[in-house]
């Protein structure tokens, strides 16, 4: 655990605090693609796979 | 006294001869003995102790040990007193908020696509499934890709012939450039099939199999899926065709490319228009309850349907066709999974698809 | 029109656009980017940014989700003027927002981030069952074993805090005395709870989901450590009226029409923790099929 050096008194919660490595955490597969979209105003449209099999081909 | 109380979002779906328990939160599916609907269901009337004493002393135990793996399995709780009444049931309503959820066509150019692009983003169609009879090149891969970019297409998923230029720098490439494709099946594949590296923004299937629009409508378990929003949606509507749209090689606008009825032509009708045919969502609201045998299988909410491909052997009374799927080999009434191309008594219906295919 | 004023990477606001096109109602979504600048047009007010354009009165309701609404302001070189008209600038600012307030919508700038120490306070006031909180720099008198502390900011997660990496600050048991003094910090009584309760409130109305985390060890004190091998069971739940009566009251005095509420429930108890106005809700409402999304693009 990182050790915080603050020259002021920090709540008692700073005690607990976890801390995440966005590197390990998000990193392949777990990635979220991003998409635009113009229609929906945004640049953060999240692509998703669909929740069903569309087509049974193979 | 105690009470046995089932989860909200445990889905149990009774067969000709067992039971589904799906967790509809955690996206699982076991299968059970008929008899442990029955004890849920007097659970669900009866507190745990009076249950029990409608049994002899050896079911007892059987009893014991099925309560046990309700717990175990998080299927539900247990309270003292009685059930408790503030844990509500979940409705099992589907609400959608798509027009046309996705659509499958059929091409041998990319030309139909630019045509129809503004009619895709009008009905806001979240998926297309893609099939290319012809080989697609690298610039053609990316050009998909980008006439739907900034459009409210969510994921498009191609198929199309291997051919040499497939190799890994392709697909490595493609990969890099590509947004929206989360899926890539190759099909007339003439190599042995080696795995892949895996962690590509798409999924990358390669068959052997020369495919062709016939080859859809399989059903198996490779896909079933339990999640919550497919499987209220198979409850409440036909699993494969509700808001779909279809269109075949020629342009033709249907339910299903392998479907006969046409409700309008991409070269003289927009998709808008072809959606307001009165007929055009009549397979919508016919669900797997109302289908021959699927209406006894315990599988019926999660797996998917197809109308394209059936046994052709019932029709309801709006005249749809309410068959069984050709391609499935599951017999419900003795829980087992058989060839169905072999089935005996399935071959008038597969000649009669020859016949149409051939045509 | 409907305003929705919101920050760049929120799903839920697409996901209740969605909805809204579905229902062919018209939209302006706000970006965390966007300048505006308030001119005349035609006798009216009329506000521009970069992407988007729209007349005040145009606009018939508002979803305040998440952000704020920006302005452009002009500097000016004479120190005395700009400071003069700083202040005209603000006005009208100001003017556009109490304007924008006034329309029927979904939760205000204002109101948006609340004190959890004023809602614990007035929660008591109503009626409603709290665990006994208190504030001190020491745990010379604390009950060890039997207090949480947890932090009084909205926002339990620090960004940044070093290179690629966040911290977050979950509710923890107090088991060791500590030597030294420290910042001002929140205790609370830590209730021996059945399950929590997380109460989506809309308008009067409350769809409620009991999360039940008792039997894993990582969960039982904050049910946000998501052990993502067993997910907690999430499921549908009614909270008595009288809960709901008093949670209703609790919204108004507070001026909002939506948020999320915390409740633990103990025994025959229900214990009312916090309010979060501008929460995460879908991942609930789809586990329990509530349609939150459908439900607010309605109500816009």
């Amino acid at each position: 655990m990182k050790k915080i050096q603050e020259p002021n008194k920090l709540p008692l919660t700073f005690k607990y605090i976890e801390f995440i490595d966005r590197k390990k955490v998000f990193s392949g597969k777990g990635k979220m693609l991003f998409i635009q979209c113009e229609k929906y105003q945004t640049d953060f449209y999240i692509r998703e796979r669909p929740l069903k099999a569309l087509i049974r081909m193979l | 006294m105690r009470y046995f109380n089932l989860f909200s979002n445990i889905l149990i779906t009774k067969g000709a001869s067992r039971i589904l328990i799906s967790d509809l939160q955690r996206n699982t599916s076991e299968l059970y003995p008929l008899e442990l609907c029955d004890l849920i269901a007097e659970l669900n009337k009866s507190s745990i102790e009076e249950v029990l004493t409608l049994y002899d002393h050896e079911s007892k135990i059987i009893i014991q040990q099925y309560l046990d793996l309700l717990l175990e399995e998080e299927y539900g709780f247990i309270t003292s007193g009685d059930w408790d009444k503030n844990f509500i049931p979940m409705s099992l309503e589907y609400h959608d908020n798509s027009t046309i959820s996705n659509l499958f066509i059929e091409i041998d150019g990319l030309s139909v696509l630019q045509k129809i692009k503004s009619s895709i983003e009008k009905l806001e169609i979240k998926y297309l499934t893609i099939f290319s009879h012809k080989n697609l090149s690298y610039e053609e891969f990316l050009k998909i890709d980008r006439y739907f970019k900034k459009s409210p297409v969510e994921g498009i998923d191609i198929l199309s012939p291997y051919h040499q230029s497939i190799d890994d720098i392709f697909i490595q490439n493609l990969n890099s450039e590509v947004f929206r494709i989360y899926n890539l099946t190759f099909y007339s594949y003439k190599e042995k099939i080696s795995t892949l590296k895996d962690d590509y923004r798409f999924t990358i299937n390669f068959t052997n199999q020369k495919l062709t629009i016939n080859s859809c409508g399989k059903v198996n378990m490779d896909y079933f899926n339990t999640n919550i929003t497919k499987v209220l949606e198979a409850i409440n509507y036909n699993s494969c065709l509700y808001k779909k749209i279809g269109i075949d090689l020629e342009g033709n606008i249907k339910n299903c490319p392998a479907m006969p009825k046409i409700f309008g032509n991409v070269k003289t009708n927009s998709l808008e228009e072809a959606i307001k045919h009165s007929e055009f969502p009549e397979y919508w609201n016919l669900t797997k309850d109302h289908i021959e045998t699927c209406k006894d299988c315990e599988f019926r909410y999660i797996c998917t349907d197809c109308r394209a491909y059936t046994e052709l052997s019932h029709k309801n009374d709006n005249g749809l066709d309410c068959s069984k799927p050709l391609k499935c080999g599951y017999n419900p009434y003795i829980g087992e999974w058989e060839d169905w191309s072999t089935n005996q008594l399935k071959q008038k219906a597969i000649n009669h698809y020859k016949i149409i295919a051939n045509k | 029109m409907i305003l929705i004023i919101s920050n760049n990477k929120e799903t839920t606001t697409t996901e209740v656009i969605k909805w809204l096109s579905v229902m062919e109602k018209k939209y302006i979504r706000i970006h965390e980017d966007e300048f505006f600048e308030i001119k005349i047009l035609e006798n009216r007010i009329f506000l521009e940014s970069d992407c988007n354009s729209f007349f005040l009165d145009e606009i018939k309701s508002v979803w305040f989700r998440r952000g704020g609404l920006k302005f452009k302001r002009f500097q000016y070189n004479n120190p005395s003027i700009n400071l003069h008209m700083n202040e005209v600038q603000h006005w009208l600012e100001d003017y556009v927002i109490k304007t924008l307030e006034s329309k029927k919508g979904i939760n205000k700038k204002s109101s948006s981030l609340v004190n959890k120490l004023f809602v614990l306070e007035k929660a008591k006031e109503i009626g409603l069952d709290v665990p006994n909180y208190f504030l001190t720099d020491n745990t010379h008198d604390i009950e060890l074993h039997k207090t949480i502390t947890k932090t009084i900011s909205g926002n339990s997660m620090i960004e940044n805090i070093d290179e690629s990496t966040d911290a977050i600050m979950y509710t923890s048991l107090i088991e060791d005395r500590e030597e030294a003094s420290f910042f001002i910090s929140f205790f609370q009584e830590k209730i021996d709870k059945d399950f929590e309760i997380r109460s989506f409130y809309l308008n009067g109305k409350l769809w409620s989901t009991a999360i039940l985390s008792q039997n894993d060890e990582q969960t039982k004190i904050d049910y946000r450590k998501y052990n993502s091998n067993i997910p907690n069971r999430n499921v549908g739940y009614k909270l008595p009226n009288e809960i709901e009566e008093k949670a209703d009251k609790l919204m108004k005095l507070l001026n909002l029409n939506c948020g999320s509420i915390d409740f633990i429930k103990s025994g025959d108890r229900f214990y009312f923790l916090e309010i979060n106005p501008t929460g995460q809700f879908l991942g609930l409402s789809i586990t329990c099929n509530y349609n939150l999304d459908k439900e607010i693009a309605s109500y816009l």
